[in-house]
């Protein structure tokens, strides 16, 4: 709406005013100056101004205007319809518009000095009186179906109302691509489309039109199709709107259904507002309405929720094979009822890193007749390598979505490994994703290094807004760069928060290792028979280089403990220090000496029992007991119950992984089974 | 070696000792003198003394001895402990010649799919030091890396192994092959700051003149003064900390526009100098040098907090890997002193929650 105002400087006979500038609003004061002024009254001008209430009426309704002007006006001269005339000398007048459109109001007021115009363009809107309602609506009330309870605060999101719809990257027509890629509608995936309805309007005229507007940031990120008659086309794909016929508007409601065709973003946070315009054949305005719907997120899936599924790559061969990961899988698997799935290694040129490749979560959405609609989510890593093709190839199907990596960046900070949740705490009920990286140095050297998860992963969690803000710690100076490479979170039923971080601790393994010697055994032998890596318990304690360079592995690890508390509250009491050490891998990068226990498989299952396959540290063996064995048995038992309890396997990962820079976690993927909760409550 | 065979080398050894002596000698001066980077020269002079086999060990031995590793000998006692590691433990030679660190069919199978040679490298131990030095000074190509970026990667990893690893096993061996290195300055400098650090690490208090004088010399590229900065700490001694302590105190090195990456340099250095596991492998009688060296270490990283408060992350990660008890008071106290600047106080706020945690471990 725009304002303008006429300044009409007609000095009035009867004055005597010498200054021209005693003509303006301020009023002219005698005084001292080159202007000789003749006492006499004090000219003040009329400044017009007024409102109008309403401003949006529909045709026979009124609007009351009020007059706001100063300088005491004794006429008022409105034009209330912008034709030009006046249609009112009041100083208050109530009007009645009885056509449709958009009308400029004016107000010249004058008094005995001056007059003065204020003129509002565009400042009553009248449409024409309803004959049908003008409507569109979704399943704002998340029951399965659209009706008329959907209606109240159907255009505002929030943990009571809101539609959701679905990013639909599962394969329902078998067709190995991802359903949004599909340009139509059929069968079974039209289960995964959101409803919409445009309803009747009986009254729309021939040459009148139907347009649903899409929100700019939305568009061309979604999809939608019309039903006619069991058959669906689309309608919307790209662009600022798409119309409907007016003569289908007028015959009855119209279906639609919509899908979301792409991710989250820093420049999409997933919302899409739909606003439907009907207009008449004049190309008034009859009314609007909008709806606004938001695109669920994939929960990216914690070590607390159920395991129903375990992967892993069958490296069958040579000295690397993983015989004993696979054995040792395949028991737990058994005893926990989680259904084992192996990948050939042989059709992956033998990369076995299942974790880099991709990360598990499920798509809730709301569903008639049931509380929800959980759909079981792949999400891809920029990575890059054989085995990464395993997760579309194997998974992707009906119910089962593919989300394809985002980017071509290769950098090892892309990988699943480098990517964890948090589990819930108060402020973020679905946990929070985690990522390793940061802007630090390498150990032993001041070489700044600035490494992290991309950006548009980053971007993404923090757009969806469930699971983000993401987290970073510090893991720059590790080779890989992962924080599954010293952090892990784990059920720990015998605690009051029922979870804790498991984080690996050069002091911790000092700590035993000191124990040993003093107890008269530093000649026991660490990693034991293991050619080329034998060590001692002595020889190790007295390593300068690899004790500095402990320390300050240490010091960063207490670093990403600090940042861990500082983003969820966690306090140290929440940390179980579990012992690996450090070694330099690639110049001034390091990895896990030992095999690192931390990076775990941990698999709870329905029986109630939590099963933890943890890669064999081989620590000093003293009359076969293994110390750092011992060490981390002793204080995982402690977190778990007779009722809630927990077993635990060794594994050995020793050529299978660890001397790979990796851990049994690193191998091995996990479907997992989410709590029964919505995230669109909370 | 079966017994047969050692009783058969060594009464054939006794039969040719004269000859073997004077041709071995020559043999080893020859092989000595080989240029650098001349892996075919080298390979054909090497292997004849290998060739020499089991009868050859003796005299080998005391050519590698350690007295003859000095500063005109060392090549000598490289080419003669080279050829006998090669004799007596055939297993190694391969590893160094060879690793599969740099063998595409290996490290693709790796979580990096990138060479990784180092710790492969440091696991030969010190007996392993001399192949190492031999195959950087004669061998690097001797073999073809593989095609591209791949081949430069396996290169560049197997280079910077070559040069950290003696350092990082701290054998005194190697300090003469490092500090030609350090000082050539048509190396690059990675390499020139790879050799600086393991130089520091292997040739003791010797070592804190050419660290110095390449760390002043302003005209010497950053990396290679970072790493000089860097190896002043691999050197424990009081010594050490004073040449560091100088240096911070020195306008021409904190300030300009390398002054702040040398500060930081710096710092480290004191990191690792005052490291308390560091200090705590060493023997129990060098406990006192290093409670003195670390309390030092601690007093002069809080002066640096004064001087150099935009370093606070630096400095804190360094203190706590001193660990000196009493510098959390130190840092309390600057934290709330009126007669300091803000930025200071800061600073040293940024460094308490860091040494807390180091010294609520250490307890």
């Amino acid at each position: 709406m725009g304002t303008s105002k006429t300044r009409l400087l007609a000095c009035l006979a009867g004055l005597v005013v010498l200054a021209v500038a005693a003509c303006g609003g301020g009023g002219g004061k005698s005084g001292g100056g080159g202007n000789a002024t003749i006492p006499g009254p004090t000219p003040v001008a009329p400044v017009a101004e007024f409102s109008g209430t309403p401003l949006s009426i529909q045709t026979g309704q009124s609007v009351s205007f009020t007059d706001l002007s100063t300088g005491t006006p004794t006429s008022w001269a409105w034009d209330l319809d912008g034709n030009g005339t006046t249609d009112s000398t009041a100083q208050n007048p109530s009007f009645q518009y009885n056509t449709a459109g958009v009308f400029q109001v004016s107000l010249q007021v004058t008094n005995a000095f001056s007059s003065d115009v204020e003129t509002k363009a565009a400042y009553v809107t009248v449409t024409a009186p309803a004959t049908g309602s003008v409507n569109i609506d979704v399943d704002s009330n998340r029951d399965g179906v659209v009706n008329a309870a959907d209606d109240a605060n159907e255009d505002t999101w929030g943990t009571t109302r809101g539609a959701v719809i679905y990013y639909n990257l599962d394969d329902d027509d078998a067709n190995a691509a991802e359903d949004y890629k599909d340009t139509t509608a059929s069968g079974s995936d039209l289960n995964d489309l959101a409803r919409i309805f445009v309803r009747q309007y009986a009254a729309l005229s021939a040459g009148g039109s139907c347009t649903v507007l899409v929100s700019g940031s939305a568009q061309s990120r979604i999809r939608i199709f019309q039903n006619t008659a069991g058959s669906w086309s689309g309608v919307y794909s790209t662009g600022a709107s798409f119309t409907l016929p007016a003569a289908t508007v007028a015959a009855g409601d119209i279906e639609l259904s919509i899908e979301a065709r792409d991710r989250m973003s820093a420049t999409w946070n997933g919302y899409v507002t739909l606003t439907l315009e009907i207009r008449d054949a004049s190309n008034t305005l009859l009314g609007t309405d909008a709806v606004i719907l938001r695109v669920a997120p994939p929960l990216m899936s914690t070590n607390l929720w159920r395991a129903t599924q375990y992967h892993v790559v069958n490296i069958a061969t040579g000295s690397t094979n993983n015989a004993a990961l696979r054995s040792a899988m395949q028991t737990i698997c058994t005893a926990g009822g989680f259904q084992y799935r192996e990948a050939a290694g042989t059709s992956y040129s033998g990369d076995r890193w299942l974790q880099d490749s991709s990360e598990f979560a499920v798509t809730q959405l709301p569903v008639s007749g049931s509380p929800r609609r959980v759909v079981d989510h792949v999400m891809q890593l920029a990575r890059w390598r054989p085995c990464d093709a395993w997760c579309k190839s194997t998974l992707l199907g009906a119910d089962f979505d593919f989300f394809e990596r985002f980017s071509t960046d290769t950098a090892s900070t892309n990988y699943g490994g480098n990517f964890e949740v948090v589990p819930p705490t108060a402020s973020m009920p679905w946990g929070r994703v985690m990522f390793g990286g940061g802007n630090g140095t390498q150990l032993g050297t001041s070489t700044s290094v600035n490494r992290h998860m991309i950006a548009a992963y980053r971007e993404f969690f923090d757009a969806a807004a469930i699971q983000g803000p993401h987290l970073e710690i510090t893991s720059e100076w590790l080779a890989v760069g992962h924080v599954d490479e010293f952090t892990m979170f784990i059920p720990a039923p015998n605690t009051a928060r029922g979870w804790v971080c498991l984080i690996a601790s050069p002091a911790r393994s000092l700590t035993v290792l000191q124990a040993t010697q003093s107890a008269g055994q530093g000649a026991a032998a660490v990693f034991a028979g293991r050619s080329g890596y034998a060590t001692t318990v002595n020889a190790i304690l007295a390593d300068t280089a690899l004790m500095t360079l402990n320390q300050q592995a240490q010091t960063r690890i207490d670093q990403a403990r600090s940042q861990i508390k500082a983003a969820t509250g966690i306090t140290d009491a929440d940390f179980i220090h579990l012992p690996v050490l450090f070694e330099y891998a690639s110049g001034n990068y390091v990895a896990a000496l030992n095999p690192g226990d931390v990076n775990l498989v941990c698999l709870p299952s329905a029986n109630g029992t939590t099963y933890l396959a943890i890669p064999d540290p081989e620590g000093p063996d003293i009359g076969g007991v293994d110390q750092w064995q011992a060490d981390i048995t002793a204080q995982l038992n402690a977190l778990f119950t007779a009722g809630s309890p927990v077993a635990i396997t060794y594994v050995d990962v020793f050529f299978s992984y660890h001397d790979l820079l990796g851990e049994a976690h690193c191998g091995s993927n996990f479907v997992r089974v989410p709590p029964a909760d919505d995230w669109w409550n909370k | 070696m079966t017994k047969l065979t050692l009783i058969t080398a060594l009464a054939l050894a006794a039969l040719l000792a004269p000859a073997l002596h004077a041709d071995l000698k020559a043999d080893l001066d020859a092989a000595a003198q080989v240029q650098p980077g001349d892996h075919a020269n080298w390979v054909k002079a090497r292997d004849k003394i290998v060739d020499m086999g089991a009868p050859a060990l003796d005299e080998l031995a005391k050519a590698a001895a350690i007295e003859n590793w000095t500063a005109k000998g060392w090549t000598r006692a490289l080419v003669a402990e080279s050829a006998r590691l090669r004799i007596e433990k055939p297993e190694l030679a391969p590893q160094v010649d060879s690793p599969r660190g740099i063998d595409p069919e290996h490290y693709l199978k790796t979580r990096l799919a990138a060479p990784v040679c180092r710790r492969d490298l440091a696991r030969l131990g010190t007996q392993g030091v001399p192949l190492l030095l031999e195959r950087w000074r004669w061998t690097l190509d001797a073999k073809p890396f593989s095609e591209g970026e791949p081949g430069k990667a396996e290169r560049e990893e197997l280079a910077r192994a070559l040069l950290a690893v003696p350092g990082q096993l701290a054998d005194s061996r190697a300090q003469y092959a490092l500090l030609l290195v350090l000082r050539d300055e048509t190396t690059s400098a990675q390499w020139r700051q790879d050799a600086a650090v393991s130089y520091g690490q292997c040739a003791g208090s010797t070592a804190l003149e050419p660290l110095g004088m390449l760390l002043d010399d302003a005209r010497q590229p950053l990396q290679v003064r970072e790493g000089c900065a860097w190896a002043l700490g691999r050197v424990p001694t009081a010594a050490a900390l004073d040449a560091i302590k100088q240096r911070l105190n020195d306008a021409r090195i904190t300030g300009g526009e390398t002054g702040p990456a040398l500060t930081r340099a710096l710092v480290n250095g004191i990191s690792i100098l005052g490291s308390k596991w560091g200090w705590q492998a060493r023997a129990v009688s060098e406990q006192d040098t290093g409670n003195a060296i670390r309390k030092d270490c601690a007093e002069l990283l809080v002066a640096t907090i004064k001087q150099q408060p935009q370093e606070a992350s630096q400095i804190a990660d360094a203190l706590a890997n001193v660990a000196w008890q009493e510098s959390l008071a130190w840092v309390q106290d600057l934290s709330k002193n009126a007669e300091v600047t803000a930025e200071t106080r800061e600073a040293a706020l940024k460094c308490i929650e860091p040494l807390k945690m180091a010294l609520e471990r250490e307890k």
